[in-house]
């Protein structure tokens, strides 16, 4: 009897062995797109200049999970786009947008992994174009804002057009909203923060985002504000974006910045892209108060 | 007594085997025939992924997007073209592609993609589309070889991209690759 048992348990494991599932062989394939709009392997761009990529993704049979965009800069890397996903379908085709700096040689690394865990990589070389061709900006020297719990000023900011807009008057503008501000204590810590609509915790302060059906991801460096690498001076000295695009650190961004007492800078990058930096002119530090900033950001 | 219990055992148990174990996925290919393959059909529907006879073609040339023949003379070679190319002095007969009322025409780009990048490569992707070239196109895919990937978009509209498995030259050859489609 002991046999009989023993040999049908054997069956049994060999049953469910001889299916297992073996994970498919492909990898994902990206390509870099070529042609027309798009930065070519090999171009010059002076430094300030529109870098434009186009990217075609394959799953490879699996869900695309992760896209992550690197610039290696005379061999200082910098990741400036790591975006998590899942698309099991269609494969993705997308182009992304950076601004050239100043090195003299960019390797700019596009990087995909599918739900198998399996990855492809595709590089191109930007070199260093002559002179400079740092853009325009826009300067608002004054917003004015109300952190949560005030009910005289409005809430909610266009660091484009420098306006702002209180949630009676946001209702049609919710896309061209980029940023509000609360107050906190943070481990005891009195703490101004910068914030946006879609930021998952602004939503304790700021509860009617979750109904806007457009929330823009604006995305502050607070490293470059908690170390004050940009003073109130250099910002009011800057006349172009090069500042704007070279103090944003893509390595330690994050959709709130806290800290932002009077006299920071934070330098920031709006859902569509465009950089930019916020001086905070004065900030109260209550709930109830207010904060006024100036911003600059590229057109 | 045994030996019954042992097969009344063994045998339920490779039926689960047999009906359980989840078969890989085949990726089919489609092989066309020249112009004087007998054997081989020399016409293809990209929509309906179905191969026809010239014959058959004339009365469903609606749905026919490609079509295989041999020309060494200018170099063609094996290649793929579509009722709707102006391809003359190859096909002869009544049913032949110049005498159809609908002639669809099928635009063929070669891309600088391998075997194993085309292997990556799902039906729907967006990749198929961005491969396809529209400034570079052209009616034929001239002397198709082994390896090769072209793009293509059919007169519907539809983007694919094939990759070239086997060809076998003359006019009686055949060329044999794998498609995906957007």
């Amino acid at each position: 009897m002991a046999k009989r048992i023993q040999c049908i348990a054997l069956l049994i494991i060999i049953a469910f062995a001889g299916c297992v599932k073996d994970d498919p062989e492909t990898t994902p394939l990206i390509l870099i797109k070529t042609g027309g709009t798009f930065t070519a392997d090999g171009s010059a761009v002076a430094p300030g200049g529109a870098l434009r990529f186009g990217l075609s993704v394959s799953g490879g049979g699996g869900a695309i999970t992760n896209l992550v965009v690197k610039r290696v800069s005379d061999g200082v890397a910098v990741t400036e786009a790591d975006k998590g996903m899942y698309i099991s379908y269609g494969g993705l085709d997308t182009t992304v947008s950076y601004i050239r700096g100043y090195g003299q040689v960019e390797k700019w690394v596009f990087s995909v992994m599918n739900s198998y865990r399996d990855t492809a990589s595709v590089s191109l070389t930007v070199l260093k174009g002559s002179g400079s061709a740092w853009g325009e900006i826009s300067y608002h020297p004054s917003v004015r804002i109300g952190l949560q719990d005030n009910s005289t000023l409005p809430h909610f900011v266009d660091l484009h057009a420098g306006l702002v807009y209180d949630a009676a008057g946001v209702a049609g503008h919710e896309a061209e909203v980029d940023m509000a501000a609360f107050w906190y204590l943070t481990s005891g810590t009195s703490s101004p923060t910068l914030t946006c609509p879609a930021y998952s915790s602004a939503l304790t302060y700021y509860p009617l985002f979750v109904s806007w059906s457009a929330r823009n991801q604006t995305m502050y460096d607070y490293y470059t504000s908690d170390n004050n690498l940009v003073t109130p001076a250099q910002f009011d000295l800057a006349s172009n974006d090069s500042l704007l695009v070279n103090a944003y650190r893509p390595g330690s961004v994050s959709g709130q910045s806290k800290f932002a007492y009077t006299g920071k800078v934070v330098p920031f990058r709006s859902a569509n892209g465009k950089y930019g930096l916020i001086k905070v002119i004065r900030t109260d530090e209550t709930a109830s108060g207010e904060m006024e900033i100036a911003v600059k950001i590229q057109k | 007594m045994k030996a019954k219990f042992a097969l009344l055992m063994v045998l339920p148990l490779l039926a689960v085997m047999i009906s359980s174990c989840e078969k890989d996925k085949e990726d089919p290919s489609v092989t066309l025939g020249a112009q004087a393959n007998t054997t081989v059909p020399g016409f293809y529907s990209v929509s309906l992924d179905k191969t026809y006879t010239m014959s058959q073609a004339a009365d469903n040339s609606g749905v026919v997007d490609m079509l295989c023949f041999y020309e060494a003379e200018t170099g063609n070679n094996i290649a793929l073209a579509s009722p709707g190319s102006g391809i003359t002095g190859i096909f002869t007969g009544d049913d032949m592609p110049d005498n159809w009322t609908t002639k669809n025409t099928t635009y063929f780009f070669m891309t600088s993609l391998t075997a194993t990048q085309f292997d990556a490569v799902q039906d729907g992707d967006a990749l198929i589309e961005t491969s396809f070239d529209s400034d570079n196109a052209r009616r034929k895919a001239k002397d198709v070889q082994v390896g090769q990937v072209w793009a293509f978009k059919t007169q519907d509209g539809t983007y694919g991209l094939l990759l070239a498995t086997a060809v076998t030259q003359g006019t009686t050859g055949t060329v044999t690759f794998k498609v995906r489609t957007k």
